[in-house]
């Protein structure tokens, strides 16, 4: 490679911010073109959602946790833009086998794009968190303000560490695929999401901090819920984010040449 | 002419490992894992073999040869879309492949949004793209139906716009694969005449056809690729009757 100057580096972050925001914006029109509610869905899902645990918590089948509508959405919501990001990213390069053949462009971005597309429509979903938190006469604190951002943060990276490794891998061993189905519904059982990791007991506590996606969504309830944070969830949700970028990344530099002989 | 190069091939090899053992499976892999492993290093394919050319500024040069001889391979490889097994390739200079014309285009989106994800996907900012935005419409002869999504384009108004977005990357180097014979008698008349001012203005250009006429009169030097490896290089006329004289030879072999 050449020596690139001030310039032309300049340029070349330009380009690859451009293509990501024209990637995710594909995905997003794509979703929605010829439907009458277009962009409304990306509400309405979520907002369906919370209206059935609603009744159905509030109602009908009574849980001994206060708020559970809430409780359970704090860690469902952040949680779908993880699980639909993941079992879709397998097949990201596969399904772009003829550009990856044919022109040369930077392939990290597809991964990251549909990271991208998947966290537009979980933004959608935090005003409708919000909404039932002011039914139920609660307020989000000051603490939203810098957390909320850093959450996010943490969990693209998360999220983006996982895509680089499972797309990666799947050209070359398609089995990839039906694992990480389900690997993500046994993950979902595994993880405080539909109870709290105070209800865990003592003996397999230890067992719930080897799950790395743990320490986020606690700290995700913390925040939404509570209005607390708990440096030290957070900082362990950090350290597991960065570590699964940098293996997910290093596979994907080790096989990325080799996807357009192989697909 | 000056004779700065653009691009080389220094003793350039590609071969593929056969990868019929890898699609059966992870289980099929780890149950049978030595012998496996064996399998996919022993079988390889030998696509191209001590390949060594230079293609100079302003210079059009052609690659011919019979099907699966690795013409593609070698356009792939300066298009840096494959990394060569061993040697060495340089390329100076913004490429502008035509080898597949509208790489992501999606039926769904209007001409106008293809124009922006294909001119994305093939280099440009989106300011850049903004820039040529009218002339890519322009050049394409499609200003009426450039806000209807793509499904509704005949496949020759889609190659029009794909084409267009393509000449307009200012490409230093255009590598060309069999698309000039697309389109209706008009446009490909304009295409070439688009090729024509690229070599004026010093844009070098690697052809692959199996349209000899076209291949000596476009091309300065033609090589002629057997098997994966060089077996002619130099002026179009005799090379081209080399290889005719070639497949004469071959067909008349029981």
């Amino acid at each position: 490679m050449a020596e690139t100057s001030p310039v032309t580096k300049n340029r070349m972050f330009r380009y690859y911010y451009d293509l990501t925001v024209i990637l995710v914006a594909k995905e997003i029109k794509l979703r929605y073109k010829n439907t009458f509610l277009g962009f409304f869905w990306s509400l309405l899902n979520p907002l369906i959602l919370a209206l059935i645990f609603h009744i159905a918590f509030k109602r009908i089948m009574r849980i001994d946790i206060e708020n559970y509508t809430l409780f359970l959405l704090s860690g469902l919501f952040p949680w779908q833009w993880l699980s639909t990001t993941v079992s879709t990213s397998p097949t990201i390069f596969i399904d772009n086998a003829s550009l990856l053949k044919k022109v040369k462009f930077p392939r990290w971005i597809l991964p990251l794009s549909s990271v991208g597309n998947n966290l537009f429509h979980f933004i959608f979903t935090i005003p409708v968190y919000m909404a039932f938190l002011l039914i139920e006469g609660k307020s989000p604190n000051w603490l939203w303000l810098p957390i909320l951002p850093l959450l996010i943060i943490i969990q693209f990276i998360f999220i983006s560490g996982i895509s680089f490794f499972t797309a990666s891998l799947n050209v070359f061993f398609r089995d990839l695929l039906y694992i990480t189905h389900m690997a993500m519904t046994i993950l979902f059982y595994l993880t405080p999401i539909i109870y709290s990791e105070a209800m865990i007991p003592k003996d397999y506590q230890l067992a719930m901090y080897a799950n790395p996606i743990s320490p986020l969504i606690i700290s995700w309830r913390d925040l939404l819920l509570n209005n607390i944070v708990r440096p030290q969830y957070i900082l362990m949700s950090l350290g597991y984010a960065c570590l699964i970028f940098a293996i997910g990344f290093a596979l994907y530099k080790r096989l990325e040449w080799k996807f357009a002989e192989t697909l | 002419m000056n004779s700065k190069s653009v691009i080389t091939l220094d003793k350039v090899s590609k071969s593929y490992r056969l990868l019929t053992n890898l699609s059966s499976g992870l289980k099929d892999f780890v149950l049978h894992m030595p012998s496996r492993i064996k399998q996919l290093n022993a079988k390889r394919f030998i696509a191209l073999e001590n390949i060594s050319f230079e293609v100079y500024n302003g210079e059009a040069f052609g690659i011919i040869g019979r099907n699966g001889s690795g013409k593609s391979t070698i356009l792939k490889l300066i298009a840096e879309v494959l990394k060569p097994s061993s040697g060495r390739i340089t390329v100076s200079g913004t490429v502008s492949p035509l080898l597949e014309l509208g790489a992501g285009f999606h039926p769904d989106l209007t001409g106008a949004e293809n124009i922006v994800l294909n001119g994305a996907l093939l280099g440009l900012t989106k300011k850049e793209i903004k820039e040529q935005f009218e002339s890519i419409v322009e050049f394409s002869e499609l200003e009426n139906f450039i806000d209807q999504p793509l499904r509704t384009y005949s496949s020759g108004m889609q190659v029009r716009l794909g084409f267009s977005v393509a000449v307009h990357i200012n490409p230093q180097i255009l590598l060309v694969d069999e698309v000039l014979a697309v389109g209706d008698d008009a446009f490909q008349k304009k295409c070439i005449q688009k090729m024509n001012e690229f070599r004026q203005n010093g844009v070098s250009m690697v052809f692959v056809s199996h349209d000899m006429s076209q291949m000596k009169r476009m091309c300065n030097r033609v090589a002629l690729l057997q098997e994966g490896k060089i077996t002619a290089i130099g002026e179009p006329e005799k090379v081209v009757e080399r290889y005719l004289e070639m497949l004469e030879v071959g067909s008349t072999l029981p």
